[in-house]
């Protein structure tokens, strides 16, 4: 019972249904809550989403970290680094990209008092 | 209470679309078979001893895609460049000072700062030994930054040390560049000495630790900027309207 | 046994996920998102990425939800009738 968790194909299985899960659940939460506050949360869902699937699938059972110490000489039997450092940096640029959003919401709210998403239509006429 | 204005039909319609999208793309996602990714990486797990940094992450981040890291720090600037515009239009500032948070919270806070000041700068230096780099240290610093104006909010970060940290590591980043282009013929070549005997060591790995000491430096200005920028929106808020 | 822990890690993560979409209170959701990050370092430490579990235990449990916060307070915390 427990060897068929062992497997790699299993745990790809596992990484392939919950991130999705997990980023449809944040579409969901885009495609229905009004708040702007709220959907700036389901954004930031959608996207821990992709990272957990990005470097889940690339994980296999008995690979190792990619960094080399006393014990370990050589770069072999390691997990793909490049998919690692891809992450690594579009994790700090979408803090960035979050305050961004909320800095236009907090101007949005100062000139309008509201924050529905929904009553956005000051470019109508 | 009755059922419809608790859960309405568009909700409904919408968490139906929603499953029915996530059952066919995980059957897509299903059929992919994991090795076919394997090429690139393969290869730079090979390449990775000769560039002398033990963590192949910093590698790929620093040497193998170093130039990808340039276009993320710019689109950094540009975000970091987007807040401050729109939070500094219609800032307001007010002649009331701002009350100080109990002393307790001052104190603590300057004796903590130096500590996580000191971790975030082993965190960017370790960068290619040990899990950690620029991004992480720059970001560890600003959330010392951040520590201190929760506590003191009429502190001020000088914008003009800040700009010019910032501005002055970004062109020798680019700097570093265009050296590695005159001295080994592709850009961002490895022009400082890096024997692969001295692997482990602090120095080590040649314009590895001295672009991911660059890209610490920028990552942490521009974060400290956004959070100094939040909180004083948000002190400014708290007393200038009551 | 690895497999095991991811999945009920995954579990985890996505009812937080859920409870952060569905709460009403704008504040409760955003200290839910903060245990999204926090699941997700445990996985990507399962996942021997040290260094993405680095980055997002400062970034996604620590300035985000500080970004979160700070920002909140200037718009309304009731959540709006739909």
């Amino acid at each position: 019972m427990l060897d068929f968790f062992n497997n790699t194909q299993t745990i790809h299985m596992i990484i392939i249904i919950g991130s999705m899960a997990l980023f449809f659940i944040g579409f969901y939460g885009i495609a229905t809550q009004k708040n702007l506050v709220k959907v700036l949360v389901s954004f930031d869902i959608m996207e821990s989403a992709l990272f957990l699937f990005f470097i889940g699938l690339h994980y296999q059972v008995g690979l190792v970290a990619p960094i080399v110490d006393k014990n370990l000489k050589t770069f072999t039997g390691m997990v793909d680094p490049v998919p690692q450092a891809m992450i690594l940096t579009t994790i700090v640029i979408g803090l960035a990209v979050l305050a961004l959003g909320l800095s236009f919401g907090i101007e949005y709210y100062k000139l309008t008092g509201r924050n529905d998403i929904s009553k956005m239509n000051e470019l109508r006429d | 209470m009755n059922l419809k204005k608790v859960l309405p039909l568009k909700h409904i319609v919408l968490s139906l679309l929603s499953s029915a999208l996530l059952l066919s793309v995980v059957g897509i996602l299903m059929q992919v078979k994991t090795d076919m990714f394997k090429n690139v990486g393969a290869i730079y797990l090979n390449l990775n001893m000769q560039t002398a940094a033990a963590n192949a992450v910093t590698s790929v981040v620093t040497f193998f895609r170093g130039i990808d890291t340039v276009g993320e720090v710019t689109v950094l600037f540009l975000a970091t460049s987007g807040v401050a515009l729109m939070l500094s239009a219609t800032q307001r500032t007010c002649d009331k000072v701002v009350k100080q948070e109990s002393f307790v919270l001052n104190a603590g806070s300057k004796l903590l700062l130096s500590v996580i000041i000191l971790f975030g700068v082993y965190v960017i230096i370790h960068g290619h030994l040990s899990p950690g780099g620029g991004f992480q240290g720059g970001v560890v610093i600003a959330t010392a930054f951040l520590l201190l104006f929760l506590a003191n909010p009429n502190m001020k970060l000088s914008h003009g040390i800040l700009t010019l940290g910032e501005s002055l590591s970004g062109a020798t980043y680019v700097l570093v560049v265009i050296i590695g282009l005159f001295k080994m013929n592709i850009l961002l070549g490895n022009f400082l000495p890096h024997p692969i005997g001295e692997i482990g060591e602090l120095i080590s790995g040649g314009i590895i630790p001295v672009v991911y000491i660059l890209v610490g430096i920028k990552v942490g200005s521009e974060m400290s900027v956004i959070v100094e920028y939040f909180v004083k929106e948000d002190y400014y808020k708290e007393v200038c309207d009551a | 046994m690895i497999g095991l822990i991811i999945l009920f890690t995954f579990l985890a993560v996505i009812a937080v996920a859920l409870g952060a979409i569905l709460s009403k209170d704008i504040t409760q959701s955003v200290m839910l998102f903060m245990g999204v990050g926090l699941g997700s370092v445990v996985l990507f430490f399962i996942f021997q990425a040290p260094d993405v579990a680095l980055t997002e235990a400062v970034i996604g449990t620590g300035l985000s939800t500080a970004v979160f916060l700070l920002g909140i307070r200037h718009t309304s915390q009731e959540e709006v009738e739909s």
